[in-house]
């Protein structure tokens, strides 16, 4: 299965919405994401923006599953670090608040300096990328 | 780590079955929306998620080699989720 969000660049698609954040301040951003109960973009979306808010996230892979009310995320970072492990996490709470009618796998995958390709078999589409 | 998440789990669903009625999440994912929304469990969300995550990654990514300081790190985790759910029981 292909995941469902397509997202591409740093702040994330092409869209206005999406070229405003990647445009504003780190804080600007956070705060008009996490204020809200309820997201104004489409789910997955607003999933690859909220995780991709922490610098250390390099790709972010968002599955809608077949029920079609269960989200599989999957961060991608390099280090296997903890501390930065626990900021995703706040993240991945704050996104659960936002969309409280969904369920969410979530996963943090450290690369630790392996190239994505050698780890999973869906390196290819990301719904963020950070280039 | 695995038998360290799991053991969260359970702590986790003794605390929801406690309530009335009493509640049993059907997956990892009911599970995990349950504590974001609960006001006992939700401070415990990072904890209870990096023993998720670690129990996960022991098993399906081989790439990333634990050490004893990852397990007793993790054994923290667990304590302060008991911490917070034992007084509940």
């Amino acid at each position: 299965m292909s995941p469902c969000a397509e997202i591409e660049k740093p702040g994330l698609r092409s869209d206005s919405y999406i070229s405003a954040v990647s445009d504003s301040n780190p804080s600007e951003a956070q705060d008009f994401y996490t204020g809200s109960q309820v997201s104004a973009f489409p789910p997955a979306d607003h999933v690859g923006l909220e995780l991709s808010l922490i610098y250390e996230v390099e790709r972010v892979y968002v599955w809608l599953a077949e029920d079609d009310n269960l989200f599989r995320v999957i961060s991608v970072v390099d280090a296997n670090d903890p501390a930065l492990r626990d900021r995703i996490y706040e993240r991945e709470l704050a996104i659960m608040e936002a969309l409280p009618w969904y369920d969410f796998d979530f996963h943090v995958l450290p690369r630790v300096g392996h190239a994505l390709s050698e780890l999973v078999d869906y390196a290819d589409k990301p719904a963020y990328t950070k280039r | 780590m695995v038998a360290l998440f799991y053991a969260a789990v359970h702590y986790v669903e003794a605390h929801f079955a406690k309530n009335v009625p009493p509640v049993h999440s059907q997956n990892h994912d009911r599970r995990d929306s349950a504590i974001a929304s609960s006001k006992v469990l939700k401070p415990q969300w990072k904890n209870y998620r990096e023993l998720k995550n670690q129990s996960r990654a022991a098993r399906y990514y081989a790439h990333i080699v634990f050490t004893q300081a990852d397990v007793d790190a993790a054994k923290t985790r667990l304590e302060a989720v008991k911490l917070v759910i034992l007084p509940t029981l």
